[in-house]
């Protein structure tokens, strides 16, 4: 039996903690949590009892985390400017890294700290132009190709793979640049 | 066939490109690649130091997305509890919408 009065006691942290790395802000993460338990409330008729109460949560709890991300891709694309791809081009090194652009070792002695990390993942993440973002993200969230945003966007497999594919190289460039 | 050819033929059969190489990791943590691509991967693995960076730094970025709590250490769990004013403030809202 499904008991909302005991949902913050037993959920909150769990799925605060499931959702802070996810979003850019603990902000962000409170604010998702807040909309994750309204709107879990507003559909408790629909909850059949078929997972536990924690797994139908936290599936609300992605959609409401895509629903951030799809609310910022409404906004204007025309700040973001495009990424070239760090590999030769036209030359006989062709597809080869560029070498001012090629991974660098990351190893540290020390660990690295989640939260730096996360920062710094954020802000590169952010320079994504706004659709692709909200792919990558639910993508990552496994919201993708299943939902029906992929399906009318009209991302096909093949699509999918190759947004993934600059998206990682992107992130992964800036993370760089800012990180060492 | 010679067997210079053969091996000509099976280096072709193997060798990626970094570009194509970085696609097929990048794929590989969305979906399941073919056994051809896997051994492609492979051994363009064998001696690409920027393919194998590439590799840990992209699952590096994957993991810490798709992180869950039972990941993470009992420390960190501990940091990361939701705001105590805003549990309260949503007992509030949960008990007033209910009624």
């Amino acid at each position: 039996m499904i008991n909302p009065d005991r949902w913050i006691e037993k959920h909150a942290d769990y799925l605060f903690a499931y959702a802070r790395y996810k979003l850019p802000s603990k902000e962000t993460a409170e604010d998702v949590v807040q909309e994750t338990f309204l709107s879990a409330l507003s559909a408790v008729d629909k909850f059949q009892g078929k997972s536990s109460e924690r797994t139908w949560l936290v599936s609300i709890l992605k959609r409401r985390i895509v629903d951030f991300y799809r609310k910022e891709a409404r906004r204007d694309e025309q700040n973001f400017s495009s990424y070239s791809l760090p590999f030769h081009k036209g030359d006989d090194m062709e597809n080869h890294w560029l070498e001012n652009r090629a991974p660098k070792d990351w190893s540290t002695d020390e660990k690295i700290q989640l939260d730096e990390f996360h920062q710094v993942l954020q802000i590169c993440l952010s320079f994504l132009k706004p659709k692709q973002r909200l792919v990558f993200m639910m993508k990552i969230l496994e919201q993708c190709p299943s939902d029906e945003v992929c399906e009318k966007a009209g991302i096909s497999s093949e699509n999918l793979w190759t947004i993934m594919h600059r998206a990682r190289l992107q992130v992964r460039e800036c993370i760089e640049k800012k990180w060492l | 066939m010679k067997l210079k050819t053969k091996i000509i033929k099976l280096m072709d059969y193997l060798m990626l490109d970094c570009k194509e190489a970085s696609f097929l990791i990048s794929k590989n943590l969305d979906t399941n690649i073919s056994l051809k691509e896997k051994i492609q991967l492979k051994s363009h693995l064998l001696y690409c130091n920027f393919c194998n960076r590439y590799h840990v730094q992209s699952k590096m970025i994957d993991d810490i997305l798709k992180i869950t709590p039972e990941k993470m250490s009992e420390k960190k769990l501990k940091d990361l509890h939701l705001n105590k004013e805003i549990k309260a403030k949503l007992k509030q809202q949960l008990k007033s919408k209910k009624n």
